[in-house]
């Protein structure tokens, strides 16, 4: 099991601060944030190749803070790959086993097992500069399993990589994680690859963890505006209180029931002072047609705008003062024949409500 | 189909052609223009095959002495920001600036007894001024930015994710060092260390005047000018330029085809 530990580096201009994370072994963990948030920092600092001002790292319980890196026994794939350009596709697969005492049948069996799953026993002989990014990716995968570490880094995985040769990586990591059980730990700033790969995700923005949870939990109930923005809930919006009832704009009326009571009973308590409470309602969870919807609320709107990337359509209806944003199927939406400026009407299920409470100093 | 030229192409490529004839000919000339007989004589004369050989010789111990303190020096200020960094690198540009008669001066007085290194060298039995260690002294002076400053280069080039990568898979410092970045990187300390020498063995000011005596090659040159005029002098010039050219494009070869190879 890895363990951070109250961990704080500093640089000039930014700083991780108070980093508390613990992955289960053989467990896959995301780091989830924007470019700039301490990602990278945070899994070299975990790689042994930044030290921490503050804080301890644990490998099932033992403190490796002090270790160097070729002691941890970490692999890490990096973003552009990092491949050695002066060594074949092969030494640079092998480049790890040097410095291991394994048994020599062993690692020539893992090997196999690598470029056979990885499908690159015919790049053996070239050289990283006549290679495409997607054989790069798997050389660099190979090169860092070979040694079989405690624990597999991934930073930005696939980000240099095509939308086809990204599907292509992503099940062959599923498939090798699959085979190899590696603990892994993926950086990224997209969230469709962590609800791809990852068991459990930490959300960070500015050096500092805003959430940890399960993918799905994560996705589904995010705990602050950042973190609801972030995982693609697009509609997040104020709320406020009119004669003691939870109204959304000016438009409705919310019957939050459990929620709506520890909204009031919170604004009670603390007044506008203690922060700011918002609802989120991710888009694929509001429902669009032109007669009465079967869900708990309605409202009447107007079509926006509409944008179609080919897999979904995006609706943006403008409700009172409040824009909504709806994804539809293609299928859905040629059967509504939906047009700019026309009456429609949105609905949505108490159940997909979201309560985020913004504390004051952040909003 | 009526061939394009392009006039801003065509204007550069002349003023390179100057460029080159401005280089190539009085190197040619001189050697087209030098006596055979007096050539072969020169070719036979003890203290001309000496001069030249205290030139090589001096030259490549500096190029080594560079290369031992300079090289990881050169990987220090790619590799790391520290305040005062810019300081540390122009004090390493320095010798660049300084005419070389003056960077002579500053040795001579340094090396002399008038300042206490100058004793203390003296006192241990270290002879300086008019020795080998004089002239490799004044080459290193005058040379160091060169390999310093190319490897430098050629380090910050590297990626230091592929260190990064190498420490994970179990290499220490050093053998990332060795494996990695040195093996990438080594072209463009080997072209540091081609300017090095081609610097040294072409030194001349510092060295006279630190140096007189054993003399290399351009002293003598300049010596036999003196003394006897150009004539006697074109044929140790002539020596020089094809024994440096043959080892220039030696090592050129050998960086190019490293070049190619990787």
């Amino acid at each position: 099991m890895l363990e951070v530990r109250d961990l704080n580096i500093v640089f000039p201009g930014f700083a991780l601060r108070d980093i508390n994370l613990s992955i289960n072994k053989g467990e896959f963990f995301a780091l989830l944030g924007p470019t700039g948030s301490g990602k990278t920092v945070l899994l070299e600092a975990i790689a042994g190749l930044k030290a921490p001002a503050r804080g301890k790292i644990f490998f099932d319980g033992r403190d490796v803070t002090a270790l160097k890196p070729e002691q941890r026994n970490i692999s890490i794939v990096y973003q552009d790959y990092a491949l050695f350009p002066h060594l074949s596709v092969q030494q640079n697969i092998r480049y790890g086993l040097r410095f291991r005492k394994n048994g020599g049948s062993a690692q020539f069996e893992k090997f196999n097992l690598l470029i056979e799953m990885l499908g690159i026993a015919h790049l053996l002989k070239r050289y990283s500069g006549n290679l495409s990014g997607g054989e790069k990716q798997r050389v660099a995968l190979a090169r860092a399993l070979i040694v079989e570490p405690d624990i597999l880094l991934l930073d930005e995985p696939f980000s240099a990589l095509d939308a086809n040769t990204k599907e292509t990586v992503q099940s062959e990591i599923k498939a090798l994680r699959g085979a190899l059980k590696t603990t892994t730990l993926m950086v990224t700033h997209n969230f469709s690859e962590v609800f791809s790969l990852a068991e459990r995700v930490a959300i960070i923005k500015e050096g500092t963890v805003q959430q940890v949870g399960s993918t799905q939990d994560v996705f589904k109930t995010p705990r602050s505006k950042f973190v609801a923005e972030f995982v693609g809930m697009k509609n997040i919006f104020s709320l406020h209180q009119t004669n003691g009832k939870v109204m959304l704009g000016d438009l409705l009326e919310l019957d939050l029931r459990e929620l709506g009571g520890l909204y009031l009973s919170r604004q009670k308590n603390t007044g506008n002072g203690g922060g700011e409470y918002f609802i989120g309602l991710r888009p694929e969870d509001i429902v669009v047609g032109k007669q009465n919807l079967q869900t708990d609320y309605q409202i009447q709107g107007t079509v926006a705008a509409v944008s179609n990337n080919g897999v979904y359509s995006e609706v943006r209806v403008r409700a009172g003062r409040l824009d909504f944003t709806a994804y539809l199927t293609p299928n859905r939406y040629f059967e509504l024949g939906l047009r700019e400026n026309k009456p429609v009407r949105l609905g949505f299920d108490r159940k997909n409500i979201n309560l985020i409470m913004e504390k004051a100093t952040d909003a | 189909m009526k061939l394009r030229i392009d006039k801003l192409y065509l204007t550069s490529a002349f003023f390179g052609l100057l460029i080159i004839l401005f280089i190539m000919y009085p190197i040619m000339n001189s050697l087209i223009s030098t006596d055979g007989r007096i050539l072969l004589q020169t070719l036979k004369d003890r203290e001309v095959v000496n001069a030249i050989w205290t030139s090589i010789f001096t030259a490549t111990v500096t190029t080594l002495i560079v290369f031992v303190f300079g090289v990881p020096f050169a990987y220090f200020l790619a590799r790391n920001e520290f305040r005062g960094k810019r300081i540390v690198e122009s004090i390493i540009d320095i010798p660049i600036v300084i005419p070389h008669t003056v960077a002579g001066i500053i040795l001579l007085t340094l090396f002399s007894r008038q300042c206490w290194l100058g004793r203390l060298l003296e006192n241990t039995g270290i002879e300086v001024i008019g020795t080998r260690i004089g002239i490799v002294a004044a080459m290193l002076f005058v040379s160091m930015p060169l390999l310093i400053n190319a490897a430098k280069d050629s380090f910050a080039a590297i990626s230091p994710k592929l260190e990064n990568v190498s420490r994970t898979l179990g290499a220490t410092h050093l053998q990332t060092f060795m494996l990695i970045t040195f093996s990438i990187g080594w072209r463009g300390i080997l072209t540091g260390m081609i300017l090095t020498w081609a610097r040294s063995i072409s030194e001349f000011g510092a060295v006279v005047i630190l140096t007189y005596h054993p003399m290399i090659a351009p002293t003598l040159i300049f010596d036999r000018f003196n003394a006897f005029g150009l004539d006697y002098s074109k044929p140790v010039s002539a020596i020089l330029i094809v024994i440096s050219l043959i080892i220039f494009v030696i090592l050129r070869v050998i960086a190019k085809r490293g070049v190619q190879d990787c």
